[in-house]
């Protein structure tokens, strides 16, 4: 699955992260923070700029990591289920 | 602020609501998925193609938490992935790519630049022969007014 080794290195150092960019959004490109961004689209741009269009983390950095999803009805196969 | 109503009828002259069109179908609507404007700048500056816009219905689903978009879709644009999310199933939870997308919905008059939509298998998922694309959840319905009128088969979501 793509990204794996960004989200590895993103939770190994997660805690040093938090101490210089907390809130913000870090660039991820490998093993290798590529910069911190204050908005989302300002790292997706930096992303292209840096790599072009391949693979790579953004991510929001936070304490409390927020959230996981959920979309029960295509889960569970009743997004338009019939008689 | 943008308004979208819609309102299922009965096929015939009189064309009397359809409580059971609206309750067949759900609150849908067209969407074109598009490539963010970001990667369309950065292929516009290298004389790339921009992909063309991947057309199909848009289904109001206040039951996601979050946006998706059928990843056949997502991978046609060329988008590639820049986060994951862990996703709630039967089996319990697994990871998603998440990808940037733009998506415009031309009969509704707006459009909405997403920093991450969570890609999702919507093969299979058809309305009227089309093909649903997205599912519409409440990241976007908490800054929208959504009025399902069941028994008069409208709905009418304001941005």
């Amino acid at each position: 699955m793509p990204l794996e080794t960004e989200s590895r290195y993103y939770a190994e150092h997660k805690a040093e992260l938090l101490t210089s960019y907390e809130g913000q959004f870090v660039l991820v490109r490998g093993s290798e923070l590529a910069g911190a961004f204050t908005t989302e689209r300002e790292a997706y741009e930096a992303g292209l700029k840096l790599f072009g269009n391949e693979p790579f983390l953004i991510r929001r950095v936070q304490k409390q990591e927020s959230e996981s999803a959920h979309y029960p009805a295509l889960v569970l196969g009743v997004l338009h289920a019939h008689t | 602020m943008p308004i979208h109503n819609y309102q299922f009828r009965r096929p015939g002259p009189k064309g009397e609501p359809s409580p059971e069109g609206l309750s067949a179908a759900g609150p849908v609507f067209q969407v074109q998925v598009e490539v963010p404007q970001a990667l369309a700048a950065f292929l516009s500056e290298r004389g790339k193609e921009i992909p063309a816009p991947q057309s199909g219905w848009a289904l109001i689903d206040t039951g996601a938490t979050r946006t998706c978009v059928d990843k056949d879709v997502l991978a046609k644009l060329g988008v590639q992935p820049t986060g994951t999310i862990k996703t709630g199933t039967a089996a319990g939870q697994v990871e998603q790519l998440l990808y940037p997308a733009k998506l415009n919905f031309p009969v509704a008059g707006f459009q909405i630049e997403f920093g991450s939509v969570i890609a999702v298998d919507l093969r299979g998922q058809t309305i009227a022969g089309a093909n649903v694309v997205v599912l519409v959840g409440r990241d976007v319905l908490a800054r929208c007014l959504l009025v399902y009128n069941g028994s008069a088969g409208m709905f009418s979501l304001a941005m």
